[in-house]
């Protein structure tokens, strides 16, 4: 697996070709978009047009100007806001709202999470779960995120620390009740 | 980096839950993501430059910079090899007008002077008219200076029009002497003034008075076809009272138009030259510019060229060049904000 390679070498792989970069990152890719858009299957179709768009792409990649996993992870923004955007355009058209109804039984952020914890990610915001993506589950550092998210990493830090607290808050009264 | 959000004891446990059960990628999606990578193959980073916007837009800065640069050099370097290109250039183009310059070498002035550079013509009548500005060391040098100019003068057929010799205290003093040599000896009398002393500047001015002698002796030439005419009718029948004023008038005009031509022949038969002599240290000589202050000064001349055209582009440009940096920052903000608003309601 490329988690259990070393990291300089996992490194020097990932310069060289897009397949060492997808294989290294795609579950980080996936991961961030899944948090994204709260849905697997949507997830699937971001990521997988991530990594088209990172195929057409490659030859800007500049490793000296980030890691390839920051790089996708903008590249996998871009394509969910695209996502998002056509989605506010049909509902638009149509007129009509489609919420979201994600299947009670069917857990979207993590297999085995906690269902306290599941339906309080589910409440927040995709901004706010983007932020916890990047921060908690891909584990990027404070000016990565910023990076990705286009934002100072003060600014970075204080939407992390108010979806947690949100967190937080949501499941300890899930608890409570 | 430390994660101080992160390491909050309330956020313990979400956060070792959500990493520890965030979903893998599923298999199929491992598959489709596998085959679209490996169809860019071992397809290596491309090694040709990536500069970017800003980078490329600190290249090209840096570029034209040194562009400039490297062309006020190369043009200081050519000019520093040909230091006395313009002047003579100046010569050759209008050689009848006039020719000043401050503080050239003795050399090169003789040069100029003794050659081919502006020697009176034979076959005209010229006006010419030499002005040059000699220092001497001091005011027993002035008066030897100003007793051999005068005998050069006459050594050559010419004479002292005029003389203003004056001394100060410490030393010091001033002559001017407006001298007239014959035309056709005069590069030889500039050659012998520029010994008496440093030369400081001088300028020569060249005027055509062929033009004018030829409508003079034209003018001669009617005037006595005029007269012999009414001379042949005296003889012949006799002259009304009109004619006989005509023929005083016409005898009357031809002296004063002959009159008229020999001093215009006279003038231009000697040249005028009005040499300054002094002793004063601030008319010395300045040493010829060096290769390399010459290089320095074409240099200099260009990048200061350039500059003003940068400015200028600047001026011009400069406001178009904001507003499009302000509309793009705009864009930008109003870009993120409206994706702000669109995560926000995910």
């Amino acid at each position: 697996m490329p988690a259990s390679l070393p990291a300089s070498e996992r490194g020097l792989r990932e310069q060289r070709s897009l397949a060492a970069a997808a294989e290294a990152h795609l579950d980080d890719v996936y991961r961030y978009v899944l948090y994204l858009t709260g849905d697997r299957n949507v997830a699937e179709d971001l990521t997988s047009a991530t990594f088209e768009r990172a195929l057409r792409r490659w030859g800007r990649y500049d490793p000296k100007r980030g890691s390839a996993k920051t790089w996708l992870c903008q590249l996998a923004r871009g394509v969910a806001l695209d996502h998002f955007r056509a989605d506010e355009r049909r509902r638009r058209r149509d007129h009509k709202y489609a919420a979201t109804i994600r299947e009670a039984d069917e857990p979207v952020y993590g297999d085995g999470l906690s269902p306290v914890l599941e339906s309080a990610m589910a409440d927040l915001s995709a901004g706010e779960r983007e932020v916890v993506a990047l921060r908690v589950v891909l584990e990027l550092d404070g000016d990565q995120a910023a990076g990705v998210l286009g934002i100072s990493p003060t600014a970075c830090s204080t939407r992390l620390s108010r979806a947690l607290t949100k967190l937080a808050e949501r499941v300890e009264a899930d608890v409570s009740a | 980096m430390s994660q101080p959000d992160l390491g909050d004891p309330r956020f313990e446990e979400i956060v070792r839950q959500l990493r520890e059960k965030a979903p893998p990628a599923p298999e199929g999606l491992r598959e489709r993501v596998g085959a679209t990578a490996r169809a860019e193959g071992a397809r290596t980073v491309r090694t040709r430059w990536n500069l970017g916007l800003r980078r490329g837009l600190a290249l090209a800065a840096a570029c034209t910079v040194a562009v400039g640069v490297g062309a006020a050099l190369i043009n200081g370097l050519a000019g520093s090899r040909d230091p006395g290109r313009p002047e003579l250039g100046a010569q050759r183009r209008q050689p009848e007008a006039s020719a000043a310059t401050g503080a050239e070498s003795q050399d090169s002035f003789l040069q100029k002077f003794s050659g081919a550079a502006l020697p009176p013509a034979r076959r005209r009548l010229q006006d010419y008219d030499a002005r040059m500005r000699l220092r001497v060391k001091d005011a027993a040098a002035l008066d030897r200076a100003t007793k051999r100019a005068m005998r050069e003068t006459r050594s050559l057929g010419g004479f002292v029009a005029s003389i203003d010799f004056g001394t100060r205290p410490e030393n010091q003093g001033d002559a001017n002497l407006v001298l007239r040599v014959p035309v056709g000896r005069v590069q030889n009398a500039v050659a012998r003034y520029t010994e008496l002393g440093t030369i400081v500047s001088q300028q020569v001015k060249i005027n055509d008075l062929q033009p004018q002698a030829d409508r003079l002796s034209q003018s001669a030439t009617e005037l006595r076809r005029r007269i012999a005419e009414l001379v042949a009718k005296s003889r012949k029948s006799g002259l009304t009272v009109d004619e006989r004023i005509q023929l005083e008038n016409a005898r009357r005009d031809l002296q004063s138009v002959t009159g008229h031509r020999s001093r215009l022949v006279r003038e231009a038969s000697y040249a005028t030259v009005t040499l300054e002599l002094t002793t004063d240290k601030a008319a010395e000589k300045r040493e010829a510019p060096g290769a390399f202050r010459t290089f320095w000064d074409d240099a200099s001349n260009i990048l200061g060229t350039e500059l003003i055209g940068l400015l200028y582009a600047l001026v011009v440009a400069g406001p178009f060049v904001l507003l499009a940096i302000l509309a793009l920052i705009a864009e930008r903000s109003r870009r993120r904000r409206a994706n702000d608003s669109l995560l926000a309601h995910n």
